[in-house]
């Protein structure tokens, strides 16, 4: 199975995605750090990705915030990938691994604020597709 | 200048909504200069037509009907 582990630091599930503009209009991939948030219906993006992406709004959309509050605020397009790690048996018969990128075009709304540690929050639009397993201070997310 | 993003939120909800929500709840709109171009069943598909027949910049697309989302608890402490 392909996974992706990571250790949950400060009981936050960081992880190093890449954002792009999906086709036809691709460009450039961005590498920047996810948090993870179950809780959260829809992926987010920060100001700074979007600037760094060149990225334009294709819509306006309301949210409410944790607090209840409701706002409006920017939808972008993009491409959100993380990178998976596929064990393969290598041509000496040995056991290695391979990584490549799995995710998804995604409506990505912009967050209204700049968290200090991470760029995107990975809500439960993108994360629905996968299999998430926590334990022992691990996140191990498979498909 | 507003952007088409801001100046369709705008026309879908003074001149559009209420027959769009009741003839196509749940499908995608694509929207340029105030105006429906289009319906179609995926955002996807509508996306790709309007960056191809507009320009990205030039057109926003709208999934008709849409609730307000919901943040995490994550977003609490920072909106």
């Amino acid at each position: 199975m392909a996974t992706l582990a990571t250790s949950v630091e400060s009981n936050q599930i960081v992880l190093i995605t890449t954002v792009s503009l999906p086709r036809p209009q691709q460009g450039e991939a961005l590498s920047v750090q996810a948090l993870v948030d179950t809780g959260a219906q829809c992926t987010m993006v920060t100001a700074r990705a979007v600037e760094s992406l060149r990225a334009v709004s294709i819509d306006v959309r309301p949210f409410v915030a944790a607090n209840g509050e409701r706002q409006e605020t920017e939808v972008f397009r993009l491409r959100v990938d993380i990178p998976i790690v596929q064990q393969a048996l290598l041509e000496d018969g040995s056991q290695g691994e391979t990584v490549h990128s799995v995710g998804a075009d995604l409506e990505v709304m912009l967050l209204p604020f700049q968290p200090p540690n991470y760029d995107i929050l990975l809500g439960m639009d993108f994360l629905a597709g996968f299999h998430i397993t926590m334990w022992n201070g691990l996140f191990v997310l498979s498909n | 200048m507003a952007s088409q993003a801001h100046l369709n939120h705008i026309a879908y909800h003074e001149q559009y909504r209420e027959d769009l929500e009741r003839d196509h709840l749940g499908r995608v709109v694509l929207m340029h200069d105030g105006e429906v171009i289009a319906i179609y069943n995926d955002s996807g598909d509508a996306y790709a037509i309007g960056v191809d027949k507009f320009g990205l910049g030039n057109f926003s697309i709208k999934k008709i009907g849409q609730k307000p989302v919901h943040l995490g608890i994550f977003t609490a402490a920072l909106t």
